[in-house]
């Protein structure tokens, strides 16, 4: 995807329109920015049920962060309002690859069997579209389903092999709010408040390489 | 009220009275796991078995799958070799086992896609016990029935001319107009489609595997096969409208791939086959054989595994009615082309349907009836539904009944011509029986190896299920667990 000024609030802009390494908790790979406190990535705060990170993902927004993330073992549902994410770009994409995929389908059988070399099948007409419609629909589908996939993994940044592993437990039983240390209104203190004051077991500050 | 197993779980919502808003009484679900489960004990309960040594059980099963997949390697290497000749097929039945395995087969890779699709788009919750192992199932039944029709081709070297690639022999296309073209463009997307929807699903729990992995090389496998998930909300956004995009383009898939399967018969002119009711008649029989398919592996695993909390009896009971309505379904076909076939007023197919029941094939014919449209019936009465032994002996005869459906199918048309000059018996030889038989061999040895390897429950959706996950309870107090 082109990288292009996005008109959107700023919360939404690193899921969905920057691909590169910017994206929250990017850390290490994040074009060399550091955070201030030396070689701290951030900081993380863990909970013990979604209805908690849910309430603390909507405090953290207002608090007016940016760069910031939840990190669940599930979905929540209600999360993406909550951290002011809009409705994802995927249906798009879903819709335009399976016109490709009808395109690609209706180009090959009608070129090859009435352009590049028609045959007589019993007497049926070589361009007879109603045989066509079984494949179109298969390679419809099929294109669609691939692609739909593969950008919905991209867009969230799972096809990479550097993701920062906050804790184990993240994808096993705890809930958690990562704040970036690159974000402009990032404070140590001032974040450690906010988020301790949600309700969270444990705050800790996430080490460069960690 | 607590619900320690599945002696706890009645099929019924829980009645208390008094409750209510306005103190009548509320009915309340029952949960869809029992046992007051956390999110931990969930991930552990899924994932131990990858990570323990295998048991001698599971060797012994192993074994013996892997002994009958070698019948079914020796077969096709057999047929391959030295030509379709080794098998049954003769003037005038020229489609005989491939062809009714291959059908057999892609029914049962049914099930997969419509539990993991169609139930999702109905907001079906007891489909996250079970649509891993369903999904599983229905990739390996699809690989299987796959090799079939390239076997069948007689030389399967040449199964490339089947796709429209340019080349010098003229070019020379494949025939679009043909169902045995259409096919080939059912079978490999739905099996594209099939496996992306069900790694899509993996994703989340290879992570939870991967974040628990202490030994390097399961932590590169799992690194490797979990890609970079971490649980980030940015990815769940796209992850979940992207897995209701591939639902709603699985559904009218699973659809499809039986429909074209039927057309290969459909738009055949023979007497038996040439009939409007192929389509839905194929794709009812197709989800009627998976679902029995998955009642007979979700029966033995849950035992094996000590799943029993995450498939409950109130899963099985659920898939027994769709089992019991998919073959009234099935019976109800079966009887319309009786109808048909005398109400149609054709000669031929008179004679073929009246062949088909009261012919040299009776048997086959009375086998699939009483299978498919009979001892289903058992299932109107919860004694049967939720009892083990009753519904594992009614999908045995489902997967039964439904083989010699394809059987009765293929054969009963073939074998008694227009002329009765071209009459003649079908009978196995040697080799349709190992690759019949080898052909569960394979299947087998790809579902224990799965089993083994991949978490056989859906652990991330199963936690979004959990009665704490509804807000119904306060976490850290699972045990009072109210569905």
């Amino acid at each position: 995807m082109v990288r292009k000024k996005s008109r959107k609030p700023a919360s939404e802009r690193p899921a969905s329109t920057d691909a590169d390494d910017s994206r929250v908790g990017g850390g290490a790979d994040a074009g060399g920015a550091v955070g201030t406190d030396g070689g701290v990535k951030g900081l993380l705060a863990l909970y013990e049920d979604p209805d908690t990170i849910l309430h603390a993902a909507r405090k953290t927004r207002e608090a007016g962060f940016t760069r910031w993330d939840v990190f669940t073992p599930f979905p929540v549902h209600g999360m993406d309002e909550a951290m002011g994410l809009g409705r994802s770009v995927i249906p798009w994409v879903t819709l335009v690859a399976g016109l490709c995929g009808t395109a690609a389908a209706l180009f090959i059988q009608f070129g090859t069997m009435v352009y590049s070399w028609p045959a007589n099948y019993g007497g049926k007409p070589a361009g007879g579209w109603p045989a066509f419609v079984p494949i179109t629909f298969e390679m419809t589908v099929l294109l669609a389903g691939v692609t739909t996939a593969l950008v919905a993994l991209w867009l969230g940044g799972v096809l990479r092999w550097k993701k920062p592993k906050l804790d184990p437990d993240l994808t096993c039983h705890r809930f958690g709010i990562f704040v970036d240390a690159t974000d402009p209104k990032y404070d140590v203190q001032m974040a450690r408040d906010l988020l301790e004051s949600t309700g969270a077991i444990e705050v800790r500050l996430v080490k460069e390489g960690a | 009220m607590a619900y320690p197993d599945d002696s706890a779980l009645r099929g019924l919502p829980r009645e208390a009275p008094g409750e209510g808003v306005l103190g009548g009484p509320l009915f309340e679900r029952e949960p869809l796991v029992t046992g007051g489960k956390n999110y931990a004990q969930v991930t552990q309960d899924v994932v131990r078995w990858s990570e323990r040594y295998p048991t001698r059980k599971w060797w012994m099963a192993m074994g013996i799958a892997g002994a009958v997949f070698t019948l079914y390697l020796i077969g096709m290497f057999g047929t391959t070799v030295y030509g379709t000749g080794l098998l049954g097929i003769n003037h005038p039945v020229g489609w005989g086992s491939y062809i009714i395995n291959f059908v057999f087969w892609i029914g049962i890779g049914h099930a997969g896609t419509l539990i993991s699709a169609i139930l999702f788009l109905f907001r079906q919750k007891w489909r996250t016990g079970i649509n891993r192992t369903a999904e599983a199932m229905t990739i390996f039944a699809v690989m299987v029935a796959g090799t079939f029709p390239l076997l069948h081709t007689g030389r399967p070297w040449f199964a490339y001319w089947l796709t429209p690639l340019p080349n010098g022999r003229g070019p020379i296309w494949p025939n679009f107009n043909s169902p045995l073209a259409w096919d080939v463009f059912a079978v490999s997307t739905y099996l594209t489609i099939s496996l992306v929807f069900w790694y899509l699903g993996l994703l989340p729990d290879l992570a939870s595997v991967r974040d628990r992995a202490r030994h390097p090389w399961r932590k590169a496998l799992y690194n490797a096969l979990a890609l970079g998930w971490n649980g980030s909300n940015r990815a769940w956004r796209h992850y979940e409208s992207a897995y209701l995009m591939l639902a709603g383009l699985s559904t009218p898939l699973v659809f499809s791939v039986h429909t074209i399967v039927s057309f290969d018969f459909a738009t055949a002119g023979l007497p038996g086959w040439h009939a409007t009711i192929f389509p839905p008649y194929f794709v009812i029989g197709a989800i009627f054989s998976g679902f029995a398919m998955v009642v007979t592996l979700m029966v033995i695993m849950r035992k094996v595994y000590g799943l029993e909390s995450y498939i409950t009896l109130n899963h099985l009971e659920a898939m027994n009615k769709i089992i019991m309505f998919t073959g009234m379904v099935v019976g109800f076909a079966y009887s319309t082309e009786f109808f048909m076939a005398w109400y149609g007023g054709n000669a031929y197919e008179g004679f073929i349907f009246k062949n088909r029941a009261f012919g040299p094939y009776w048997w086959a014919y009375w086998i699939m009836f009483s299978c498919n449209a009979f001892i289903p019936q058992l299932f109107w009465f919860k004694r049967f539904r939720r009892s083990i032994p009753v519904m594992f002996f009614v999908v045995i005869c489902v997967n039964i009944g439904m083989y010699f459906e394809r059987y009765v199918i293929v054969v009963t048309t073939l074998h008694r011509d227009f002329l009765p000059g071209s009459w003649g018996m079908y009978s196995f030889s040697a080799f349709d029986w190992m690759v019949l038989i080898g052909s569960f061999g394979m299947f087998f040895t790809f579902f224990l190896l799965f089993t083994r390897v991949f978490p056989v429950v859906a652990i991330s959706e199963v936690k979004g299920i959990l009665p704490v996950s509804q807000g119904r309870v306060p976490a850290g107090k699972a045990e009072v667990s109210h569905g």
